[in-house]
């Protein structure tokens, strides 16, 4: 003898079982094997009969049509796009003027540097020299 | 390894010449516009003149050149490549507020013509819509169910509508690469009106997978699908010089070449890592996001080494285009905002040499026409501050006459005149020796249209330019008047909407021909060109919007293109697959009209 508890608990476990089964062949019959439970759960749901079997989302996710009106129906099905971002950084192709020639200014800097020892010596100011103390 | 043609010493050699023969034609133009109009001394507004001159003629040249180089340089054969392609590709079609039959037609004749390829497994088919009207959005989306269930390619076929188009066409597409877009190694961007074959889709993936460092491949539209007297014109036009003009741009762009925002192959990692564009700082029109993104995008490619290439033996690419001249003018207006931005990048850090000189051309297709407005402008104003002459200017004793530059005049018109005729009549030559006159209609009848197409050209050209100036003007001052609302099916337009968007060039016209008789009657016949087709401008638009005379034409054989001869597959598709669904829809309405007046 079976308790009630332990029969709908099978019930429940084969109902599942019959989903994931049917998840499966979705993935295998669109060949997207990227689509999750979730969304196809989501997908069957919302699916509406447009072929002429006639079969709605429910009747696929138990089970029921022949193979081939099961495979015509779910190529009709509307399911999500995959889901596989890029990154796409933002550039700014008008940088303020202090930006856009930071390099040749740092060139320029470069090249009085290696001169630099090459010039007049000039005192340092009191003042700056108070300011780095 | 780099064909012979393609190689960068090659490239910038044409580059070169390209510049010298335009510089040389320039400068003698302007040399002798010069001495046309020192006969009685300069002044300021001489100088004007001839800078102005300068500036336009260096236009016509550079047009020239190019349809001069595709001449000269014929197309390179690229490497056929067979097998199955190693990446997927994403066929993505942007949609905004569009007639959703046609558009769910074309889209449902390309994903036939790709279900016939070995490899069709390879393409996945996006509709983006940026549709912002409830009543288009839903009729989108049962078209999109229909097409579903038609061709069975759940899985293989997306729908995705935004709410808010934010960045428009280029927000629409980084919205697919920042959800989607890494599932793919390509996307194939089209157009609403766009349409492609299988097999052209299938080589330019070969093409791309054959040189891992070319980032876009751009086919060679053909326009298709015209019935008026002006769309057949457009046609003829693009189909018969539109090939050789892409050849000159092939040879000279090389590897710098540009993007048309439609009908391209581009690698969807190096578009993603190059392109995002920020908004340009400021409030528009040149301010905020980048219109006419397409040139911009090409530039960004290149400037991070990928490869940007125009291939025009790409055949069986295809695209619609306005049927009449207010469409026409309408677009160019959307396009004028976004090249007139473009000034803004021109100096953007890093582009290459050749993108700058694209985006430059871009921004002079625009003012181009403003600048001749101002060349007659200023020439029937100089006149009136012209001194009277001097025939004893007290440095001797005989009168000192003007010297009459009547042969350097007409010199400097038969030249300016070659400039715009000649490349053309090179190009009919070419095809008349070349045998392949054929396709148009035969000899005879390809030098008729040729002529034809020269003297309707020459006068709508006006009303182009007055199009183009309003456009600039209006993009300058960010006003925007609005447009007539007269869209048909056939393309054809109302005598009142042609009136109620050329009012004003008849009141320009007019004043222009009354103040030269009056003021300066030395000009009048020169003006007549000009200033006779802006008065008649209402009749022209709307008599070249007849899709009568068009149906003439073709029964005359004239403005005839290959497709007349033999019909394009893909075209004929769409339209059996257009009349079916609107027979469907027709039965269905016609079903459900019966129920409910069966139920009343």
């Amino acid at each position: 003898m079976t308790l009630p508890y332990e029969n709908s608990s099978a019930a429940a476990h084969a109902e599942t079982n019959v989903q994931l089964s049917v998840f499966e062949e979705i993935r295998v019959v669109l060949d997207r094997p990227d689509l999750s439970d979730a969304a196809l759960s989501d997908t069957l749901s919302d699916y509406r009969a447009i072929t002429p079997a006639g079969l709605e989302g429910s009747d696929i996710a138990e089970g029921r049509g022949t193979p081939e009106s099961r495979q015509e129906a779910m190529r009709t099905m509307p399911v999500p796009a995959p889901v596989h971002a890029l990154d796409m950084p933002v550039h700014d192709l008008n940088p303020p003027l202090g930006v856009r020639f930071a390099p040749v200014i740092a060139r320029c800097q470069n090249a009085l540097q290696s001169i630099a020892p090459l010039m007049k010596r000039v005192p340092i100011a009191a003042a700056a020299r108070v300011k780095d103390h | 390894m780099t064909p012979n043609g393609s190689d960068p010493e090659t490239i910038s050699f044409r580059r070169l010449a390209m510049l010298i023969i335009a510089s040389c034609l320039t400068i003698a133009a302007s040399y002798m516009f010069a001495i046309v109009v020192q006969a009685d001394g300069f002044d300021w507004l001489d100088v004007v003149r001839i800078a102005l001159m300068a500036i336009a003629s260096f236009w016509l040249a550079w047009g020239g050149c190019i349809a001069l180089f595709g001449i000269l340089f014929p197309v390179e054969e690229q490497p056929r490549v067979s097998g199955e392609p190693e990446g997927r590709t994403a066929i993505l079609l942007p949609i905004y507020n569009e007639a959703t039959g046609p558009v769910f037609a074309r889209l449902a004749a390309i994903m036939r013509s790709v279900d016939k390829l070995p490899h069709s497994g390879k393409f996945d088919f996006f509709v983006l819509s940026d549709t912002t009207k409830a009543d288009v959005a839903e009729q989108e989306k049962l078209a999109y169910e229909a097409l579903l269930n038609r061709s069975q390619a759940g899985g293989r076929l997306f729908y995705r509508r935004r709410e808010k188009n934010i960045g428009r066409k280029a927000g629409n597409i980084a919205d697919f690469l920042t959800t989607s877009g890494g599932a793919y190694d390509y996307m194939l961007v089209l157009d609403a009106d766009s349409l492609m074959d299988g097999d052209t889709i299938l080589e330019m993936v070969r093409r791309m997978e054959a040189d891992p460092r070319l980032g876009l491949l751009q086919s060679l539209p053909q326009i298709i699908g015209l019935h008026t007297l002006f769309g057949r014109l457009l046609q003829f036009a693009t189909s018969l010089y539109g090939p050789y003009f892409a050849r000159g741009l092939a040879a000279v762009q090389g590897h710098e070449g540009t993007f048309w925002g439609h009908n391209a192959l581009i690698r969807t990692r190096a578009f993603a890592a190059s392109c995002g564009m920020a908004p340009l700082t400021g409030k528009p029109p040149f301010g905020g996001h980048i219109l006419s993104h397409d040139t911009v995008e090409a530039a960004m490619l290149a400037r991070e080494g990928w490869k940007v290439r125009l291939d025009p033996d790409l055949t069986g690419s295809y695209e619609e285009a306005p049927a009449n001249m207010v469409d026409y003018a309408k677009r160019d207006r959307r396009w004028c905002q976004g090249n007139l931005q473009h000034s803004r990048i021109l100096a953007a850090p890093r582009f290459r040499f050749w993108n700058r000189v694209s985006i430059l051309q871009g921004v002079f297709a625009y003012l181009a026409s403003p600048i001749w407005f101002l060349f007659l402008f200023a020439s029937l104003a100089a006149p009136m501050f012209a001194s009277p002459p001097v025939y004893f200017d007290g440095r001797s004793p005989f009168p000192v006459f003007p010297y009459p530059e009547t042969t350097t005049a007409l010199a400097l018109l038969f030249g300016l005149v070659a400039l715009l005729i000649l490349p053309k009549l090179l190009l009919v030559l070419r095809a008349l020796v070349g045998g392949t006159t054929r396709d148009f209609g035969g000899p005879i009848r390809l030098f008729i249209s040729f002529l034809l197409e020269i003297l309707l050209t020459s006068i709508l050209a006006p009303i182009h330019m007055m199009f183009h100036c309003r456009s600039v003007i209006q993009v300058l001052t960010g006003a925007d008047s609005g447009w007539p609302t007269a869209d048909r099916d056939d393309g054809s337009l109302p005598l009142s909407s042609s009136i109620s968007a050329t009012w004003w060039m008849v009141l320009t016209g007019g004043a222009g021909i009354a103040y030269s008789h009056y003021f300066v009657p030395e000009l009048f016949y020169w003006l007549l060109p000009v200033a006779l087709p802006l008065v008649l401008a209402p009749i022209l638009v709307w008599s070249t919007s007849s899709p009568a005379l068009g149906r003439l034409s073709a029964k005359l054989g004239l403005f005839a293109v290959p497709a007349d001869r033999s019909p394009i597959a893909i075209e004929a598709d769409m339209h059996t697959i257009l009349s079916s669904t609107t027979a469907e829809e027709a039965d269905l309405s016609l079903q459900e009209q019966m129920s409910g007046g069966a139920t009343a």
